[in-house]
C-alpha cells in the first residue's frame, strides 16, 4: 500500500493563489473525500497530486507531494512514472480519439502491461465499471459515440487499466444517472483496502456513504480534515459546520 | 420604430446581403468553370489524353498532353509527400514540445512570410541552387522547388487545425502516463482528417503552379523518364499552348486546364471520402 502526503503545497494561476499552504496525509488503502464550494481548489489540488497541474503553463506549483516518502516534484522523479502510479480521473469525461476497445487498451499498450491477454484485460475493466454488457458488441465503434455517462465509465475503466497504485477521482459520478452512479460507488468501495483513493465530490451524502476521511476546503485553504464519523457528527471548524448545514457554499 | 421591428429589419437586411454575396461568389465560380469546360471540351479528345505531343503539336499537329498530365502528377504528388514529411512533424513538435514558445512564434511568422513569396521567386531560387550544384532542369529539381512552395501552406493550415484540438486531450493522455511523444501520436490521430485537408490544399497549389516549374522542371515533349530528366507539367503546357497564334492549339490549352481542374476535383472527392472514414474517431 502506498502512502501519499502533501507538504506546504501552494499553487498559483497567473500569480493568483489557488491553493494556500495545504498539508495533508492521505491514509493508505482508504477513501478520502474532498468537499468544498465550487472554485475552492479541489480540482487544482487533485491535479497537483500527479503533476498534471504543470501541463498548464499559466500555473506555478510550490511545495512537496510525497509518494512513499519521495517527493514527486523532485528533479530526479520521472513524471510519466508518477502519473502512471497515481491515476487521475478527470472531472469531464474525455475519450481518446479511438475505438472503445482501444481507449481501454491504450494504457496497457503503452506501459507493456498486456502480455498476450489484452482482450481479457479490456473485458475485465469494462465489466468492473458496468459497461461491458452495453458495449461488448460494438467494441470497435468510436468512443465518441457513447453517452456522457458511458464515456465517464469508459474513462474510469481506462484509468484502472493503467493499474495505478493511487486513484484520484474528480467528481466522477456527477454526470452519471443514479444507477450508474451507484455502480461506480460500488466499484470505489470495492477498491478500498487495495487502493488509496482520493475523491472530490459535491455530494455530501456521497461523501457520507463512501468516505473514510473527509477534507473540507474553502478558498484554496484546507479548513478541516478528520475521519468521516467525526467530521460529520462533530465538525470542529465554524465554516465546516455552516457548510454542512448548507448555510454557505 | 419599436425594437422588435428594428431587429426584424436588421435580420432581413443581412440575410439578403449574405444571399447576394453567395450568388456573386457562385456566379464567378460558375463562369470560370463554364469557360474552361465549354472551350476545353472542344479541344478535348481521346488522342489528347492518351498520347504525348508529336513534333508539330504546337502548330496544330497530332499528339496529346499525356506527358504534361503524368509530369504534373509526379511533380505534385512528390512535392506533397515530401512536404508532409517535413511540415507535419514540425507542426506537431511545435504544439507538443514548444507551445507558446518564442520558437513557435518565430516559425509561424517565417512561414507566413514564405507563404506570400511569389512562386517565380522560388523558381529563381531553385534555379540558382541548381546552377551552383550542377543540377539540370529535372523532375527532382521541380519536386524540391515545389516542396518549398507548399511547405508554408501545408504547415500553417495544419498548424491552425492542431491548435483547435481540445486542450483536455493533452491532459487525459498525459494523465495515463504517456510520454510527450505518445501524446504526439494521439494528437496526430485526432487531427488526421485535418492533415488530409491541408495536404489537399497543398496538392492543389502544387499542381497548379507554372512559374516555379518553368526554370526548375523545364519542359519536354517526352514522357517523364527519370528523376534527373526534364519533365512537362500541365500549367506550363497551358502557358505554351496559349502563347501560340493558332486557335486550335489555344483550344487545347483549355482542354489542358479542364484536365487539371478534373484532377483536382477527383483528388478532392477522394480526400473527402477518406476524411469521413478517418473522422469517425475524432473528438469534437
Ligand atoms: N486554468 C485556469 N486558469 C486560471 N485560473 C484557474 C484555472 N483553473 C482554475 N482556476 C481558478 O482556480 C481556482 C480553483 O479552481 P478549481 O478548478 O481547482 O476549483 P474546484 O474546487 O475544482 O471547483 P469546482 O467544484 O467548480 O470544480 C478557481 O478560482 C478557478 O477560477
Ligand atoms: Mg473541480
Amino acid at each position: 500500500m502506498r502512502s501519499l502526503s502533501v507538504r506546504n503545497l501552494n499553487v498559483w494561476y497567473n500569480g493568483q493563489p489557488a491553493l494556500k499552504n495545504v498539508s495533508i496525509d492521505f491514509p493508505s488503502g482508504q477513501i478520502t473525500a474532498i468537499i468544498g464550494p465550487s472554485g475552492c481548489g479541489k480540482s487544482t489540488l487533485l491535479k497537483s497530486l500527479n503533476r498534471l497541474q504543470e501541463t498548464n503553463d499559466q500555473t506555478k506549483v510550490n511545495g512537496q507531494v510525497l509518494l512513499d516518502g519521495a517527493n514527486i516534484y523532485d528533479a530526479r522523479m520521472d513524471v510519466t512514472e508518477v502519473r502512471t502510479r497515481i491515476g487521475l480521473l478527470a472531472q469531464k469525461p474525455f475519450p481518446l480519439p479511438m475505438s472503445i476497445y482501444d481507449n481501454v487498451a491504450y494504457g496497457p499498450r503503452i506501459h507493456g502491461l498486456a502480455k498476450g491477454n489484452l482482450p481479457e484485460k479490456v473485458q475485465t475493466h469494462l465489466q468492473a465499471v458496468g459497461l461491458w454488457d452495453e458495449v461488448q458488441d460494438r467494441l470497435k465503434a468510436p468512443a465518441v459515440g457513447l453517452s456522457v455517462g458511458q464515456q465517464q465509465r469508459l474513462c474510469l475503466a481506462r484509468t484502472l487499466a493503467v493499474e495505478p497504485e493511487i486513484l484520484l477521482c474528480d467528481e466522477s459520478t456527477a454526470s452519471l444517472d443514479p444507477i450508474s452512479a451507484r455502480g461506480v460507488e460500488e466499484l470505489l468501495r470495492s477498491l478500498r483496502g487495495h487502493y488509496t483513493v482520493v475523491m472530490v465530490t459535491h455530494d455530501i451524502d456521497q461523501a457520507k456513504r463512501l468516505a473514510d476521511h473527509v477534507v473540507f476546503m474553502w478558498l484554496g485553504e484546507l479548513v478541516e480534515h478528520a475521519p468521516a464519523a467525526q467530521f460529520f457528527n462533530a465538525p470542529s471548524h465554524p465554516l465546516t459546520q455552516q457548510y454542512l448545514a448548507r448555510e454557505i457554499g | 420604430m419599436n425594437r422588435q421591428k428594428m431587429r426584424k429589419l436588421e435580420e432581413t437586411f443581412f440575410t439578403w446581403l449574405m444571399r447576394f454575396c453567395l450568388i456573386g461568389a457562385g456566379a464567378i465560380l460558375t463562369i470560370i468553370l463554364w469557360v474552361i469546360a465549354s472551350r476545353g471540351l472542344q479541344g478535348l479528345s481521346w488522342e489528347i489524353l492518351t498520347q504525348p505531343p508529336e513534333g508539330s503539336f504546337y502548330l496544330g499537329g497530332g499528339g496529346g498532353i499525356l506527358n504534361a498530365i503524368m509530369g504534373s502528377l509526379y511533380l505534385a504528388t512528390g512535392a506533397t509527400i515530401l512536404a508532409s514529411f517535413i511540415a507535419a512533424p514540425v507542426v506537431l513538435f511545435m504544439h507538443v514540445y514548444a507551445p507558446h514558445s518564442k520558437f513557435a512564434h518565430g516559425l509561424r511568422l517565417a512561414l507566413d512570410i514564405m507563404w506570400g513569396i511569389p512562386s517565380i521567386v522560388y523558381g529563381a531560387f531553385g534555379f540558382a541552387i541548381m546552377v551552383a550544384i550542377g543540377l539540370r532542369a529535372s523532375l527532382l529539381a521541380g519536386i524540391l522547388t515545389l516542396t518549398l512552395v507548399i511547405i508554408p501552406i501545408l504547415a500553417r493550415t495544419y498548424d491552425e487545425i492542431v491548435a483547435m484540438a481540445p486542450r483536455d486531450l493533452r491532459d487525459v493522455t498525459l494523465a495515463l502516463g504517456s510520454t510527450r511523444l505518445e501524446y504526439l501520436g494521439v494528437l496526430l490521430r485526432q487531427t488526421l482528417p485535418g492533415l488530409l485537408t491541408a495536404l489537399l490544399l497543398a496538392f492543389g497549389r502544387a499542381i497548379g503552379d507554372a512559374a516555379a516549374m518553368l526554370f526548375t522542371a523545364g519542359y519536354t515533349d517526352n514522357m517523364p523518364d527519370g528523376l534527373l530528366r526534364p519533365v512537362a507539367s500541365l500549367p506550363v503546357a497551358v502557358f505554351f499552348q496559349l502563347s501560340t497564334p493558332f486557335p486550335a492549339v489555344q483550344a487545347r490549352a483549355y482542354a489542358s486546364a479542364l484536365v487539371l481542374t478534373t484532377i483536382i476535383l477527383v483528388v478532392s472527392l477522394l480526400a473527402q471520402w477518406t476524411m469521413r472514414r478517418l473522422g469517425r474517431h475524432v473528438i469534437r
